[in-house]
């Protein structure tokens, strides 16, 4: 598929510590992006700056092999939706989610039945004749996102469009999103901050921190094989477990972890033979088991508590200074500051500097 | 020391009747929570046996005392609240003194108490502080060591948890657990966070409505919900609950689920309810994919399909809109409107009263 949306090589440039900062993505036609990161990311800021409600300070955005940079929002063919809703308080929920077809001038049939197509999708058919302040937060947030799809656009862009939505309903609109999307058939770009909701929705992730792209890749290897620690913990729930070790070497596929009170080593690890100062190991609460004897490729710590969740326990467990947490089956069993071991998959552990957090598979030579 | 006793006990606000007779017993060095929705009588009750609201009607015990007239400060009970209530004019270290000086403890052994309770509760760095000056965690913590810091019967906490961030509560969470243990305190604890009741009780007790819907071990009300309100309630994705009519044809049972005729021998349920109509209540975990045209499975649609790390939810339209959720691993993709089977496990399906919204037993 050919490349529908670039954005190269976005500046922009405000107060010193905002914006964002040599941004270069791009989307295919038809397809879903999420943009991730926490707040301050700058995911917000390249959202706007894709609209045209923000000129870039240097860079370019192309659609359709034409550079829009220069163009107003009003040209550029996208529809937007915000995090804040933006409805019109003196219009009832039909005419906030008709306004971008009255202002392109459709006959009244046409627009009656667009607005309630997209009001069934959305699940706000119901509410039609009332007026904002008479619906909900989840309510209002809906409309929104309703007035953006509504029209016919190249490129629709959603600003966190279930973030204030109650716990139970975003999980469900979070399913609906895809079925949204296919429906429509349209290129997405959509930020969030909930990892499920990258995980879940996108073709293609982009996780931002600091104005800057710190990753870009399909929501498996985002999770699965993260750049560095930022990406690690931002993704997951219990994030991804890292143990610091004073010293790490591989050797033919033997990991030897040196920390302060113990040694341990990992066979058949993908490393290639390496020594380095100053590791973290990183596993996910899901991928290892806890053993009650020292055994090939296990760790040592104690427990420091545990709790039963639905069908399984979380066992947080002490190694050093550090606190990992390990998800079991319900039938594991051990008491508070028994000593257990954790056996590592060497499959799906990583490794990553202390300093600068990058995964060191990922490190240039 | 440290039970708790309550007989037949009522909260009432004018007309209305918050708590509605509950009875319920707490052991020595028990973890219990009072889990349920705003409104359901939680914070009434536990108000009740701190002393912070008078019992309307029945009786309530601590330690086998009889408390109903006793000033809060007699009942030998110790509290933290969801505000964190710290005096913002006291550092933390007189704040958590505090007890300790209206008892007229001698300095030494305060100023080694405070660093002790501190040092296990991760706040040691904040001694000289103020309030304003610490994050929503740290001022729980102090809350927390403030009611920890002197001995009581029983140990009161109420959602202590709930205006901390994610990362923050999951870390109190274990910490509070951890310490009830460890000082084998006996603590009541209220909150709406069926994931928090679940991961730190011994036992819980559900309320709605002013009443005790089910008392039992975080295992119990997982796996045998009482009625639809416990099902529905605990557990995330919710339980599936599925309306079902029965039908006897040539002496075999079979169960009408959205239109489809299932024979139950295929199915592997051993026993069925004696009902023509009834709810059918099952986890999506305890709901398996399983290959099309299997002896028993139920035919649908793929309505959504998440995949969230660790593993997939997937909604299937079982006909005019009927969704029921599963939670499957991670690994095949699955796509939109595709065609599924899907089995239940037999031994997880539960069947539900659609009158009383009881569990039916056999």
């Amino acid at each position: 598929m050919s490349e529908y949306l670039e954005i190269r090589n976005i500046t922009k440039e405000y107060t010193p510590g905002k914006g964002i900062n040599d941004v270069s993505f791009s989307c295919t036609e038809g397809s879903f992006t999420v943009i991730l990161g926490p707040s301050g990311a700058g995911k917000t800021t390249t959202l706007s700056v894709l609209a045209g409600f923000l000129q870039t300070t240097s860079g370019d955005i192309v659609m359709n092999g034409h550079s829009i940079r220069n163009l107003k929002t009003r040209e550029r063919n996208v529809s937007m939706a915000f995090e804040d809703y933006a409805l019109y308080p003196t219009h009832s929920i039909f005419e906030n989610i008709a306004s971008p077809l009255r202002a392109r001038k459709m006959d009244n049939e046409t627009i009656s039945k667009k607005v309630k197509a997209i009001a069934q999708l959305v699940g706000i058919d119901e509410h039609l004749e009332k007026f904002p302040s008479q619906v909900s937060g989840g309510q209002k947030q809906r409309t929104g996102l309703a007035r953006c799809l509504v029209r016919d656009a190249d490129v629709y862009l959603l600003d966190e469009p279930i973030a204030h939505l109650d716990a139970k309903l975003r999980h469900r609109m979070r399913g609906e999103f895809k079925r949204i999307h296919k429906e429509l058939g349209k290129t997405m770009v959509y930020v969030s901050h909930d990892y499920r909701e990258a995980l879940a929705l996108a073709d293609m992730v982009i996780v931002m921190n600091k104005g800057s792209i710190v990753q870009i890749g399909p929501p498996e290897e985002v999770f699965s094989q993260p750049k560095n620690t930022f990406v690690a913990t931002l993704l997951g729930d219990p994030p991804m477990n890292l143990v610091q070790f004073d010293h790490i070497t591989v050797k033919n596929g033997t990991l030897s972890l040196i920390g302060k009170d113990f040694e341990s080593s990992v066979k058949g690890c993908r490393f290639p033979d390496m020594k380095a100062d100053g590791v973290s190991l990183g596993f996910r609460d899901f991928t290892v088991e806890l053993v009650a004897k020292a055994g090939k490729n296990t760790i040592p710590g104690s427990v420091y508590v545990f709790e039963p969740i639905e069908d399984q326990i979380i066992f947080t467990i002490s190694i050093a200074e550090n606190r990992v947490r390990v998800r079991t089956p319900r039938n594991i069993k051990f008491d508070l500051n028994e000593e257990v071991h954790i056996k590592l998959n060497p499959e799906t552990i990583h490794l990553f500097d202390n300093r600068s957090g990058d995964n060191l598979e990922y490190r240039e030579e | 020391m440290g039970q708790v006793k309550l007989d037949k006990v009522w909260k009432l606000y004018g007309n209305f009747e918050a708590v509605k007779g509950i009875s319920l017993e707490i052991h020595d060095g028990e973890f219990v929570s009072l889990l349920g929705p705003s409104g359901c009588g939680k914070t009434s009750t536990l108000r009740m046996v701190a002393g912070l609201e008078e019992i309307s009607r029945g009786e309530a015990y601590i330690d086998g005392v009889l408390i109903n007239n006793l000033d809060p400060g007699n009942r030998h009970v110790a509290m933290a609240y969801e505000s964190y209530a710290l005096y913002p004019h006291l550092n933390v270290f007189e704040n958590i003194a505090y007890p300790l000086r209206v008892r007229k403890v001698p300095n030494a052994e305060i100023k080694s108490r405070v660093e002790e309770i501190c040092d296990s509760l991760g706040i040691s760095q904040y001694l000289t502080d103020f309030p304003s000056a610490l994050s929503g965690g740290a001022q729980q913590r102090t809350g927390l060591a403030r009611a920890l810091i002197r001995p009581a019967s029983v140990y009161l906490l109420d959602e202590v948890l709930s205006h901390l961030d994610a990362t923050e509560r999951t870390m109190l969470r274990a910490e509070i657990r951890r310490i009830q243990k460890l000082m084998d305190l006996t603590a009541l604890f209220v909150t709406h966070d069926q994931l928090e009741a679940l991961a730190m009780s011994d036992r819980i007790i559900v309320m709605n409505d002013g009443e005790i819907q089910q008392i039992g071990t975080p295992e119990e009300i997982y796996d045998t919900p009482a009625n639809l309100f416990v099902a529905e309630f605990v557990g995330e994705p919710p339980m599936n609950i599925i309306r079902i009519q029965r039908k006897t044809e040539d002496r075999k049972n079979y169960l009408i689920v959205a239109g489809q005729k299932l024979d139950t021998a295929k199915l592997g349920l051993q026993w069925i309810p004696d009902l023509d109509n009834f709810f059918l209540g099952i986890r999506p975990k305890n709901i398996n994919r399983s290959n099309n045209g299997i002896d028993g499975g139920i035919s649908g649609q793929v309505h959504t399909y998440e995949m969230l790390g660790d593993h997939t939810l997937c909604s299937i339209d079982l006909g005019n809109n009927d969704l029921v959720f599963l939670i499957d691993t991670f690994d095949t993709q699955l796509d939109l409107d595709q065609p599924i089977t899907i089995s239940l496990t037999p031994e997880n399906v539960l069947f539900y009263d659609m009158n009383s919204s009881e569990l039916l037993h056999r």
